[in-house]
């Protein structure tokens, strides 16, 4: 297999063109818009509702409301784009057309490449279409154009991030179902797995420290890093930054607020975060591509 | 030459499915690929498509070798395998142009040669269909024009016809021979004996990993004939008949069935010439003389049969 890209156009366009003929795309856009202005809307209105008991208006619940419906959204996309592309490669596969391109001057990654960027086309539709709820901040200003591009760049990380995951998945399995389960479970395991493995680890490390020894921390920040993997922790750095609250973090705090996290990475959270992240998506979009070279696949 | 393979090998695990395959196809052939199940056929196009890698050997194709780049070779070759491997969502058209795109044929270019395509496969004037709207046969039309969308030397089928009505089965066979008359070599493989010998110049029979027998349809069909009975009508003088052949040396086994004679000749072409004309002198009134005609069918079978005679005998 030659590296490299060469021509990725045609089965991005293959793809785009499919899925603008179904009406998946509409209804996700429709049910992803909905749940924003539904958390929006609500937020506005409770803020309202409290200015209105306290007498004054709270500038920090504005806020707040950007950095729930923010959320929501990063949330919404991290489930979607499994779903949007774990079918990707085993369905071509599934319908006999996979040796068909790869009978073709397409080289394996231009395949996974033009899957890839055909769903993470329908993210930034997504992302864009976001923009009026999300533009509700902007009536009182606090999060400014430089804050919500920093958003949208960390939403497409976390986007690709779980879009590799699902396309590595997708190549490596036979059945789209087995590939959908295994891409929801890497991206559970990346949200909420990493958290537990840390507790895990926590609580390991506290069993094995003699009570009348002070617990190291230093060693706790070194799994800290795990949190790395994690675009949850990516945004909860963002908006913490964003929401002036600093950029300490302390991840365990609601576990245990006595475990303290590495004071060195904290101001590069976000972009440490974003830069592995995209590190291995690149390795997962090369394992995939490998998955699916025929001279490299089992017999 | 067109497609060179030697001493070509595959294994899947302890399985040999290529054992020391060779193989030459001359440009312009429509060479029919014969074998019983498991024989190679599917192993041998798969590693001429570029979808599987071969343990060892050679193959070349219109001069270049695999190791000389596979872009090279994809070019060069047309793939057509035993299913149809649509999208039902995609236009007629919209589906060539993807594949035109593929090899870098885009624009006008690539409208151009689509239509001349579907021209060809008798599909001119569906270019707007849905691709799930076609019929099995269409299908099969279009999955042709699909692999040839890039203007292939050398255009391989796997099985093209199951599954097709014989009517079907039929316009396929003309629109594989009018493919091969606008000077594209064919290697195609099929189960559909008759179909194979009403359309191939040439055959090959793989058993086993190997090609066991290779060559025009004519020279095979004629070799094997050559050692059937001879069979003769005889309409007066019977008996007259079966006792002259009875003297012959060259005849063993004769069996009369009604009028109707049939005996072992050991005897080539002029032989046979002089035993008919040896018979008219003496009297005898012949409707009809001549060797049995075989099939490609009584080929395959013969061809295909020593594995079952050795596995009884090892059995």
């Amino acid at each position: 297999m030659r590296k490299g890209l060469r021509n990725i156009r045609p089965v991005y366009q293959k793809e785009t063109m499919s899925s603008s003929r179904t009406a998946r795309l509409t209804v996700i856009v429709l049910a992803f818009n909905l749940v924003l202005a539904l958390v929006g809307l609500v937020q506005l209105q409770l803020m309202v509702k409290n200015s209105s008991y306290y007498g004054e208006m709270s500038y920090s619940s504005l806020l707040e409301m950007y950095t729930m419906v923010a959320s929501f959204e990063a949330a919404f996309i991290l489930f979607i784009v499994p779903a949007l592309t774990a079918g990707s490669i085993s369905g071509e596969r599934e319908r006999q057309t996979l040796d068909l391109l790869l009978c073709t001057r397409l080289r394996p990654l231009d395949i996974i490449v033009g899957k890839l960027l055909s769903s993470l086309s329908t993210v930034f539709v997504l992302m864009v279409s976001s923009l009026p709820v999300l533009a509700l901040v902007f009536i009182y200003g606090g999060i400014g154009l430089w804050d919500l591009g920093i958003l949208f760049f960390c939403l497409g990380v976390a986007a690709l991030f779980a879009g590799s995951v699902s396309i590595f998945f997708s190549s490596w399995m036979k059945r789209t179902t087995m590939a959908t389960v295994l891409s929801y479970l890497a991206v559970i395991f990346m949200v909420a797995g990493t958290y537990l493995v840390l507790v895990l680890i926590y609580n390991i490390i506290s069993l094995m420290t003699p009570s009348t020894v002070r617990f190291d921390t230093r060693i706790m920040n070194l799994f800290n890093l795990l949190l790395l993997l994690n675009p949850a922790m990516t945004f909860y750095s963002l908006f913490n930054g964003q929401m002036g609250a600093g950029t300490e973090m302390n991840f365990m705090s609601w576990y245990n607020s006595y475990i303290m996290t590495d004071r060195l990475l904290e101001p590069w959270w976000v972009w440490a975060s974003c830069l592995l992240q995209l590190a291995l998506s690149v390795l997962f979009i090369w394992l995939a591509g490998r998955a699916i070279c025929p001279l490299r696949r089992k017999s | 030459m067109m497609l060179e393979i030697h001493d070509l090998t595959k294994s899947y695990g302890r399985f040999q499915a290529l054992n020391h395959l060779e193989l030459e196809i001359e440009e312009g052939e429509l060479f029919g690929f014969v074998g019983p199940n498991g024989a190679g056929k599917t192993t041998t196009i798969k590693i001429l498509a570029g979808l599987l890698r071969a343990d060892g050997g050679t193959v070349k194709i219109d001069g270049r070798c695999m190791s000389c780049g596979a872009d090279e070779l994809k070019d060069r070759i047309g793939y057509v395998p035993d299913y149809f491997g649509v999208y039902d969502n995609l236009r007629v058209f919209e589906y060539l142009e993807l594949y035109a795109a593929a090899y870098g044929i885009t624009g006008l270019v690539a409208r151009r040669r689509y239509m001349e395509l579907l021209d060809m496969v008798g599909l001119s004037g569906r270019e707007e269909f849905y691709v799930d709207s076609l019929s099995r046969g269409m299908k099969q039309r279009l999955g042709v024009a699909r692999a040839l969308v890039h203007n292939p030397r050398l255009l391989i089928l796997d099985e093209p016809a199951s599954g097709l009505d014989p009517r079907t089965r039929q316009e396929f066979i003309t629109m594989l021979k009018e493919i091969n008359q606008y000077g594209k070599t064919i290697l195609i493989s099929s189960h559909i004996l008759s179909e194979l010998s009403e359309m191939c110049t040439d055959i090959g029979i793989i058993e086993e990993g190997r090609m066991v027998l290779r060559g025009s349809l004519v020279d095979i069909l004629a070799m094997v004939n050559a050692s059937n009975p001879l069979e003769m009508q005889i309409y007066q003088n019977l008996p007259d008949a079966v006792a002259f052949l009875r003297k012959n040396p060259l005849i063993n086994n004769v069996v009369i069935d009604g009028n109707r004679v049939v005996a072992g000749f050991a005897g080539g072409q002029m032989e046979e010439a002089y035993l008919l004309r040896s018979l008219v002198e003496a009297g005898v009134l012949v409707g009809s003389f001549g060797r049995r005609q075989g099939g490609l069918e009584s080929v395959f079978l013969e061809m295909t049969d020593r594995k079952e005679e050795r596995v009884v005998a090892q059995g």
